[in-house]
């Protein structure tokens, strides 16, 4: 197999990390497929600056949900 | 002989059901007022927090929440029991808001609202920390996150709707909802985490520095740096 240049391989790599980038919120509400879900999971695995973006989503969800502190209680 | 009795029977429970079917249309006539209100008492604290949450300003959640329960009960006989009550309300509630958004959108100002501080006084200062983080958090919310984003990420994320639920709130499809949904968290992420709000109000300033203590050291030095 013809081994790709340092650009294109670069290229490549951005391409996955913006479809699996686009897959992580539905990947927190676990609204993937089974499929989908390894692919994620695999993907987390091996690349550092989507697990960086996984991570600080995360982060930001267990923020926003400190709104709820504040709320009046039901009933 | 058999036959008769189980004929004699079918009948009966025919009847009974029917007479049922009637008391649960007479619910909604008769004694609808009473019903509505148990409705009120159980929904309003809900509605009341959603409303906050999306436009963060006490008074207009409160009048949006009272338009809301009035809405619902005029058009209470609309009501099928395909979705729950709490989506069939909600439904109500974020038609109002939007309403609300294209009215408030004519008289736009660049001019920020006065938002209330925090009262800190005579409080212990864990206190005042988290009251000053859900100050920043509605703040952001309010000023950095778009509506259209916000209703996505005020109902999954403090509401816990389904996708499928949130689409049928907001009568969109799911495709638009997941999009919606990861945007709206990035920037409020983005603008929470990465960036800093600088935003004054009569009596107070945000510099969302509360915010850097919940955040890893990488994310800390990086803010500190920029």
């Amino acid at each position: 197999m013809k081994k790709l240049g340092k650009k294109k391989r670069l290229l490549r790599k951005g391409v996955k990390c913006i479809y699996f980038q686009s897959k992580i919120s539905e990947y927190i509400d676990t609204e993937v497929n089974r499929e989908d879900q390894k692919a994620v999971e695999r993907h987390l695995k091996v690349c550092k600056d989507c697990r960086r973006e996984y991570e600080t989503l995360i982060l930001s969800l267990q923020i926003i949900k400190r709104l709820k502190e504040s709320e009046l209680p039901d009933g | 002989m058999r036959k008769l009795e189980a004929i004699e029977e079918k009948r009966s429970f025919l009847e009974k059901k029917h007479r049922l079917e009637k008391k649960e249309i007479s619910l909604q006539s008769q004694r609808g007022r009473d019903h509505f209100g148990e409705i009120f008492r159980q929904e309003h604290r809900y509605i009341y927090n959603l409303m906050l949450q999306l436009t963060g300003n006490q008074a207009l959640a409160d009048d949006l929440a009272q338009e809301t329960f009035v809405k619902a009960f005029e058009k209470l006989s609309d009501f099928r029991r395909s979705s729950t009550f709490r989506t069939w309300l909600t439904r109500i509630a974020i038609n109002l808001f939007k309403n609300e958004r294209r009215k408030s959108s004519n008289h736009s100002s660049l001019i920020l609202e006065k938002i209330p501080r925090p009262e800190s006084d005579h409080s212990p200062e864990q206190f005042i920390i988290k009251r000053e983080l859900q100050w920043c958090i509605r703040h952001n919310l309010r000023f950095h996150v778009p509506k259209k984003y916000r209703e996505v990420l005020v109902l999954r994320d403090l509401h816990n709707f389904t996708y499928k639920e949130i689409s049928e709130i907001l009568d969109l499809p799911v495709s638009l909802i997941k999009i919606r949904l990861h945007r709206a968290r990035k920037l409020f992420r983005d603008q929470f985490i990465k960036g800093r709000c600088r935003a004054y109000t009569d009596d107070y300033l945000c510099i969302c520095e509360g915010i850097l203590d919940l955040c890893q050291p990488s994310v800390r030095t990086k803010n500190s740096d920029g």
